[in-house]
């Protein structure tokens, strides 16, 4: 192993050491803070983090929590993923056309102002008892979300790069992959990111109201019941679901397709070197 | 220095015939005819707004003319821009490589050929890692520049191209050109606006006037371009002021020459 390989290692672990290091300092604020709340409100409004971390224990135990956070996911990234695919190739198609896009901006406007939770309750009428009510408010919410990130990027194509390559006779395989893409990717991105956090959030509620197995079906359980704890239980399971998807898929995929943005710590860096 | 204004070379790489252009009703170029001597540079001075980047534009075939036709015969025509027009999601040797990978270059032999010519266009070896947003406007218009040269171009078409940068940069880029040239031998049409830049870079020197544009004066030098130092550069800018026509085309009334014979 060569010098500059073993330094390039032990940076990038102190990164991911000083990172941690500091997630674990805030979530301690957060628990010395909850902890506080607890004690001035009391257990019925608010269970300590130690009772929620055995109420969530507990339902790990019985066997409840993993199947309910597995249909969780499944309403979720099923509809994020629908949402993604018929997204970029809608929003892209917008874009690249005045016509369609014309077209389709009202609509996605409106679609935009739709209050989420009126979908759930159309949803509820159409799809009851068919499972795929949650499914549905995801992919009609977060639909226009990607759409529009994928508009505005084929939009704000820069017609003097396009020249270049037309200059050097680029075909149209290049400038679909070196071009179109990496342009609109940069847009959609940040889009797909927000329509994942909403996804989820999504499937949860419609889990809540449509009384559907997952882990809104365990709050609406713990609401009936009373169980304070058992609902933070819950609340604390889908936190870490979408923290670990967006820690472990979403940022190391945004390091790999972005590491030509220059970010502010970055260029601060460079001016100093 | 002297003048030398010598008649175009019969043996032409690329000529403009009776062109043409309009935008709207706004002619831009009207029944221009101009041709590029095979081998060497020519630089095309003129006003803001003469049709000198539309020329360029015809020649690389970005522009189709209203009228006249454009003839050329080179076979690999590079373009390069007052912007560096690199893409900022590849690297400087992948934006370099961008014209080979047009023409179907397997991705490692055009990613070497890409690093060297970096290298020698005076970039460090680690530059070839960069993203565009890590360098320096010279270092960038470097990058463009390989691109250009990277497919072997025997016509080199260079629009304005170090209007960004500061002053020393621009000598050094125009020295870099300069080399270039005489080195591969290949033909280019250096378009600028600023006279002296012209002089600096040129073997032949058209001065344009416009719009709509029209060539008002064409000239070559008795001493060839790598031996002009700064004497002889501002010595060219007395004797092409003195002409009527250029002072005319460029825009300076007889009161207000800035250099004066």
């Amino acid at each position: 192993m060569t010098m500059a390989t073993t330094a390039w290692i032990g940076r990038v672990t102190a990164a991911f050491l000083w990172r941690g290091w500091a997630v674990l300092v805030s979530l301690c604020l957060l628990a010395a803070l909850w902890q506080v709340g607890h004690e001035v409100y009391g257990g019925l409004v608010l269970p300590s983090p130690m009772d929620t971390l055995r109420a969530l224990g507990a339902l790990v135990a019985e066997g409840v929590a993993l199947p309910a956070a597995l249909e969780t996911a499944r309403d979720a990234l099923m509809g994020f993923g629908l949402a993604a695919v018929a997204g970029v190739l809608i929003g892209a198609a917008a874009g690249l056309s005045v016509t369609v896009g014309r077209l389709l901006e009202p609509l996605v406007r409106f679609f935009l102002g739709v209050p989420a939770i009126a979908w759930v309750v159309l949803a509820l009428i159409w799809f009851a008892g068919s499972g795929l009510a949650a499914v549905f408010t995801v992919v009609v919410t977060t639909l226009p979300v990607v759409i529009i990130g994928a508009m505005q990027g084929a939009r704000t194509l820069d017609g003097e790069v396009l020249d270049m390559a037309r200059a050097f006779r680029a075909p149209l395989g290049v400038r679909i992959v070196d071009i179109y893409v990496p342009h609109i990717l940069s847009y959609v991105f940040p889009a797909l990111a927000t329509a994942m956090g909403l996804s989820w959030k999504l499937a949860v509620m419609a889990e809540v109201l449509g009384g559907t197995a997952g882990i809104g079906e365990g709050l609406s359980l713990a609401r009936v019941n009373i169980d304070t704890a058992d609902a933070m239980a819950w609340i604390l399971l889908a936190l870490i679901m979408l923290l670990s998807l967006e820690g472990l898929v979403m940022d190391p995929l945004r390091r790999r397709l972005e590491p030509w943005r220059a970010t502010r710590g970055q260029a601060a860096r460079e001016r100093r070197s | 220095m002297t003048l030398t204004p010598t008649p175009d070379a019969a043996a032409s790489v690329l000529a403009w015939h009776d062109v043409s252009v309009s935008i709207g009703r706004t002619a831009i170029l009207d029944r221009l005819t101009l041709a590029v001597p095979a081998g060497g540079l020519l630089t095309l001075v003129g006003p803001s707004g003469c049709g000198k980047t539309t020329l360029l534009s015809i020649a690389a075939g970005l522009l189709k003319p209203g009228a006249g036709r454009v003839e050329t015969r080179a076979r690999r025509i590079a373009l390069m821009f007052q912007d560096s027009r690199l893409l900022p999601w590849r690297r400087a040797r992948d934006n370099a490589a961008f014209g080979l990978r047009c023409q179907g270059m397997p991705r490692r032999q055009r990613l070497d050929a890409a690093q060297r010519l970096l290298e020698s266009l005076g970039l460090a070896p680690e530059d070839g890692d960069k993203f565009p947003h890590q360098l320096s406007g010279g270092m960038r218009q470097r990058v463009a520049l390989a691109r250009a040269l990277a497919i072997e171009p025997d016509l080199l078409l260079l629009d304005e191209p170090f209007n960004a940068l500061d002053s020393v940069l621009r000598r050094d880029l125009q020295d870099l050109v300069r080399q270039t040239v005489t080195a591969r031998g290949v033909a280019a049409v250096f378009v600028t606006h600023d006279l002296t830049e012209a002089i600096r870079v040129c073997d032949r020197l058209v001065v344009m006037a416009g719009p709509p544009g029209r060539v008002a004066f064409s000239t070559g030098f008795a001493q060839p371009a790598d031996a002009r130092d700064d004497a002889a550069v501002l010595a060219g800018l007395q004797a092409l002021w003195r002409e009527p026509a250029v002072a005319e085309a460029l825009g300076a009334t007889p009161g207000r020459r800035r250099v004066t014979a």
